[in-house]
């Protein structure tokens, strides 16, 4: 097995793909939140850093000593971090190279106000970060939409395709003739052939769409009424049941629709970032804005069937309609980009195939974030009582609490925190730059005098 | 800080605890876990690289920490469970950073019977973290004073749930997908305790076997690679430094607290009034929860406390 077999289970090795080719910037003082985050990204296998030194004296305890000797090792290959005094005054920066920024415990609070509200198009996505005591924050700036492309929800409820049956599937269905099979027959079928068949009955009987309450009793009187009045027990029967809403679900993708109108935006007014990744999902991401046009809005098939409980060979032929249909949706999709973006489609510098693929794949589950305005440091900007109190702190805008025991803990110094965020940094910088789980939307506050961290708006 | 702190596993959050607590100026420090090092550990044991592997965890851990930091860290190399009381004993926190429930049972069993035979002149803190992919949970334990270990039992997510409801018949008859196939070529045809998983060999048999079943069965194989297949036989869950580094400080962090008088506990029913379970999802956005999870009169460990 290799070094990130742990991880590729979370994003694969086309995620890692892209953390290896990532260029991060982080404008810091040698402090230790800065030493977390780094270590924490080159574990990861990050490896190019630009760093831009604040030029501040920290008096935090260090882990590295020699920063750079210190990193040796924890990646396969050399770290390459390049280091510069950071020029407040040059607004003629090329932030656009990178593929995020992060900016940890900034005091400069003018600059900080001035990169944040920039417009242009091409700013990389800016992650701030600040800790004090046992209490800290991060806040995400968006400048164009980010695209969440694999956001691996926790729950995926099947699609069974019922709304709109193709030829092969309705052919597989009816060569179950149901009033011929015996009771051991009728227990071996996959519970997506009982679903289908007792739709049609419903529909023979006159109801187009019944509820989802209706639904479960429909199946009673169908299967156990006309069917099989031994199968009360069979475990297809039971998992039926179970799942009879997959039958009439109508699968909705708001965020889908969402993504697609955004991204079309943006092609159209040219104001978005350039880099050979945003460039290719936002073709991929158009090109499925087509295929649902010509496709009557209809989601690619999941070929992706839950296990039913069934004979093994029955089970395999439904599954194999399922994956053939999703090939074939797939072949339409890549003739939809081959003819809409030639020059994408031909391009040897990235395996073209393969990324449509995993993107027609994962298609579900794509969202959209979009940038938000920064009110960071507007007196009503921020309501929450211990992120005011960061932001106070931080730039030195004085300071009152809430109680004696908040006082306390805010007045600690605590290396573990610096150690929280700079996990938390790390992980939201692996969000962004791989496109896979969803950010935090937009600001994040720790507080770990009560374990209760909370995510707001600003 | 004057306090003398056991950590459990010199794993992922085993070292991160190890760094934050030499970070902290914890005073005496012990590091104890039966593991050597492996390739895969090396995405978040930060303090290993390549040469390391094959070497005791606690050993290269503890050896990292005193040449950088010239802090002395007691190392065990062992089964934590074959320790007793006496050991123990001395102790003001443990920390835990294990993978596993058998070991946590058994430390959780011990600073409650230590915390009785001493009538509570020794109080161990156990505070304990766990992880799996984004996820992450801490729990801070204190003897009489909040909920402990077994008190939560019930709360654990049963990870063999959806395997256990896979029927034997199933497995045997009517396979479905690889799971089934793998499932059945190690509980059936080559039981797996005979088996050296670590040996390249073995592992190409298994493999090998699985792979025939499943052709047999028609079942598709693009998804079948050895790595899918230990995936599925070890029960190897993803980790990241990331949420490791999360946990690891929560857990620290909790000890920071206890340590300045920063938690709350009711004068007069002596019970804990600041969270002692705390759980954290950083796959969508980032969620974290806390909350007092009470203790279980009828526990079978604490409740005669
Ligand atoms: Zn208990």
């Amino acid at each position: 097995m290799e070094r990130y077999d742990r991880q590729l289970r979370l994003w694969g090795s086309h995620g890692q793909k892209w953390i290896n080719k990532a260029n991060i910037c982080i404008v810091a003082s040698q402090c230790a939140l800065f030493q977390e985050i780094l270590k924490n990204l080159t574990l990861t296998g990050v490896s190019k850093f630009t760093w831009l030194h604040t030029g501040e004296i920290d008096h935090d305890p260090l882990f590295y000593k020699d920063l750079a000797k210190g990193l040796t090792n924890l990646n396969t290959t050399v770290v390459d971090i390049r280091a510069q005094n950071i020029d407040y005054s040059d607004s003629a920066f090329d932030w656009k190279e990178y593929t995020t920024m992060v900016v940890v415990n900034a005091n400069n609070k003018q600059w900080l106000e001035n990169i944040l509200k920039r417009t242009d198009a091409e700013m990389p996505p800016i992650i701030c970060t600040y800790t004090k005591g046992l209490f800290g924050y991060s806040y995400t700036k968006l400048f164009v939409p980010h695209f969440v492309l694999e956001s691996h929800p926790e729950h995926k409820i099947p699609d069974l395709g019922f709304q709109a049956p193709w030829p092969e599937l309705s052919s597989f269905m009816s060569s179950f003739d149901i009033s011929l099979l015996s009771s051991l027959q009728l227990s071996q079928l996959p519970y997506a052939v009982l679903l289908y068949k007792m739709l049609q009955y419903v529909k023979d009987q006159g109801v187009e769409a019944p509820s989802n309450r209706d639904i479960k009793a429909a199946l009673n009187d169908y299967y156990l009424g006309e069917v099989n009045s031994d199968g009360f027990n069979d475990l297809n029967y039971l998992q039926a049941q179970q799942h009879s809403h997959l039958s009439t679900r109508k699968q909705t993708f708001d965020d889908l629709e969402d993504a697609i109108s955004c991204n079309n935006k943006l092609l159209q007014s040219n104001s978005r970032r350039h880099s050979l990744m945003d460039d290719t999902f936002s073709c991929l991401l158009c090109s499925l804005g087509i295929y649902l046009d010509e496709n009557d809005r209809n989601l690619p098939i999941d070929p992706n069937i839950p296990d039913m409980e069934s004979d093994s060979t029955i089970y395999h032929k439904l599954k194999l309609i399922y994956q053939n249909k999703w090939q074939e949706d797939l072949r339409k999709f890549e003739n939809i980009v081959a003819a809409n973006f030639p020059a994408l489609y031909r391009d040897t510098n990235l395996d073209i195939k393969g990324a449509i693929r995993l993107f027609f794949l994962h298609s579900r589950e794509i969202k959209c974030i979009n940038p938000n305005e920064i009110r960071l440091f507007e007196n009503d900007g921020v309501s929450h009582p211990i992120f005011r109190q960061l932001i106070n702190s931080q730039f030195e805008m004085g300071r009152s609490f809430e109680s004696e025991l908040i006082e306390r803990a805010f007045k600690l110094t605590s290396y573990p925190t610096e150690s929280y965020m700079g996990g938390l940094v790390a992980q939201e910088t692996i969000k962004l730059i791989t496109h896979q789980f969803e950010p935090i939307d937009n600001a994040f506050i720790y507080d770990g005098l009560t374990n209760n961290a909370v995510t707001l708006k600003v | 800080m004057e306090c003398n702190v056991l950590i459990l596993g010199a794993g992922g959050l085993g070292c991160e605890i190890l760094k934050n607590l030499v970070m902290l100026n914890v005073s005496h420090i012990h590091i104890i876990d039966m593991d050597t090092i492996e390739l895969t550990n090396l995405n978040r044991q930060f303090l290993f690289n390549d040469n390391d592997i094959g070497k005791p965890k606690s050993l290269v851990a503890s050896e990292y920490i005193e040449r950088e930091f010239n802090v002395p860290v007691q190392h065990f190399v062992g089964d934590l469970t074959h320790l007793d009381e006496e050991f123990y004993k001395q102790f003001d926190f443990i920390i835990s950073g294990l993978d596993s429930i058998q070991p946590r049972r058994f430390i959780n069993e011990m600073i409650i019977r230590i915390a009785k035979a001493t009538s509570f002149q020794k109080c161990i803190t156990l505070i304990d973290g766990g992880m799996e992919g984004l996820k992450g949970h801490i729990k801070t334990i204190i003897p009489g004073i909040t909920a402990c270990w077994e008190c939560s039992l019930s709360t654990l997510p049963n990870k063999d749930a959806s395997q256990d409801m896979v029927p034997m018949c199933t497995i045997v008859n009517n396979p479905r997908n690889l799971q089934h196939v793998i499932e059945y070529v190690i509980n059936v045809m080559v039981p797996v305790d005979k088996l050296n998983l670590d040996d390249s060999r073995d592992t190409k048999l298994l493999f090998d076997e699985c792979m025939k079943r499943a052709q047999n069965f028609s079942i598709d194989t693009t998804e079948l690679t050895v790595s899918y297949m230990l995936g599925i036989i070890k029960r190897i869950i993803p980790s990241v430094s990331t949420m490791n580094a999360m946990v690891a400080a929560g857990c620290c962090n909790e000890l920071v607290k206890i340590y300045h008088d920063l938690i709350v506990i009711d004068e007069k029913t002596g019970s804990l009034k600041s969270n002692n379970f705390t759980v954290i999802n950083g796959s969508s956005g980032c969620y974290s929860y806390s909350f007092q999870f009470e203790r279980l009169p009828d526990c079978t460990v604490c409740s005669d406390l």
